[in-house]
């Protein structure tokens, strides 16, 4: 699911190479690194941000992050892993100022939900468009949890980290933003 | 695995087909070489004053053990009669002459002063820092362009030495003859 992010130890090498070229100053080595990770970074911020400009502001900002704190980073993990953390990390802050606030879900009464019939995905025809287009449908808070677990390949113990929240509520959550973009893919369909 | 984990599996590369304006690069550009700009203009600063410091710590060491050794010199050359003060200097008869003359001097005043010993060391020390300004005087004789000056302010230094170790032997003389004196007095009491 992260082969984008997780590079091959044989391209690992290389990347190792690559960022040791960045700490001497070689511009062409910071390039090459932006180019390798930004498209698959932007489309995470504007998966988790909807949002076009606040994605480009998240993906700037994450970089120039890594970047400034590349001797920091010292090969622990691959940079991709590392790029990833901070763009996704940025998204949510960015998302949080919108007074989105990511509350546990047994603190909330709401429980219509559960009187739906559950959708059988068997029955949905998928297309790429049509999911892209339904996950952007969804709320913030569905639409983060989805894309964690769903897109960006984070379990559900990472999820409640990322988010601050009970895994259980991630769990839950999940389940949730699933069955409604099911049914937002139907009524589409 | 579910159906739509599958899917999305499947169509990862399609799935994130959005590009990032290429303004993003160029600002994360911009604030990389304005970073560059700095670490680079202080890079050769730090580094040539690190060079400098060291060098600053060697020449001073270096300066040092130098002085200790010429300390240690110096002793010798105000107790005993071969010193570098000696050697004759080329074409100047007079500071050979003073030279010869300091020798002698300075073996006089090392043979009165055996019975005073910390006199003696006091006076060594007044020579000896004459004696370090003379050598300094003598050390540039072979690269001055101006070598009568030069040798004139050796010839002064020396006459100064002359001088205070003169002085100095006029004191050992009178502490000896008072000495006598009141040997003498002790004697004709009893």
């Amino acid at each position: 699911m992260e082969l984008t992010v997780l590079p091959q130890p044989a391209l690992r090498k290389g990347e190792d190479i690559l960022i040791g070229r960045c700490l001497r100053g070689d511009m062409t080595a910071y390039r090459e690194l932006y180019q390798r990770y930004s498209k698959a970074m932007f489309n995470t911020c504007l998966r988790l941000l909807n949002d076009r400009t606040e994605a480009e502001d998240v993906l700037q900002e994450s970089f120039i992050e890594a970047f400034k704190n590349l001797e920091a980073f010292e090969y622990r993990t691959s940079f991709g892993g590392w790029i990833k953390q901070i763009c996704v990390n940025r998204s949510i802050n960015q998302l949080k100022k919108r007074k989105h606030v990511f509350v546990d879900i047994d603190k909330t009464g709401d429980h219509d939900w559960i009187d739906e019939a559950p959708i059988d995905e068997n029955e949905i025809a998928l297309k790429v468009e049509t999911v892209k287009k339904a996950i952007m449908l969804l709320p913030d808070g569905y639409r983060t949890v989805l894309n964690l677990y769903l897109l960006e390949g984070y379990d559900h113990e990472e999820i409640s980290d990322i988010l601050n929240v009970a895994e259980s509520t991630t769990r839950t959550q999940y389940m949730r933003a699933k069955q409604k973009l099911l049914q937002l893919l139907k009524e589409g369909s | 695995m579910n159906k739509l984990e599958e899917f999305i599996e499947n169509n990862r590369h399609e799935i994130d087909d959005e590009n990032p304006s290429t303004k993003v690069w160029d600002n994360v550009e911009a604030v990389l070489s304005k970073k560059k700009e700095k670490t680079f203009t202080l890079a050769p600063i730090l580094k040539w004053s690190a060079a400098a410091a060291v060098l600053a710590m060697v020449a001073l060491g270096a300066y040092f053990i130098a002085r200790k050794n010429n300390d240690s010199d110096k002793i010798v050359v105000a107790s005993t009669k071969d010193t570098l003060n000696n050697a004759p200097v080329p074409d100047a008869p007079e500071v050979n002459q003073f030279a010869q003359l300091i020798a002698m001097k300075q073996e006089e005043l090392k043979s009165l002063g055996k019975d005073q010993p910390e006199l003696y060391q006091k006076f060594t020390t007044d020579i000896t820092q004459l004696d370090s300004s003379y050598r300094a005087l003598k050390s540039q004789l072979s690269i001055t362009p101006n070598r009568e000056v030069l040798v004139e302010a050796m010839i002064q230094n020396l006459q100064l030495q002359l001088n205070v170790l003169n002085q100095q032997l006029n004191i050992i003389h009178q502490i000896k003859q008072s000495k006598n004196y009141s040997h003498e007095k002790n004697d004709q009491h009893i």
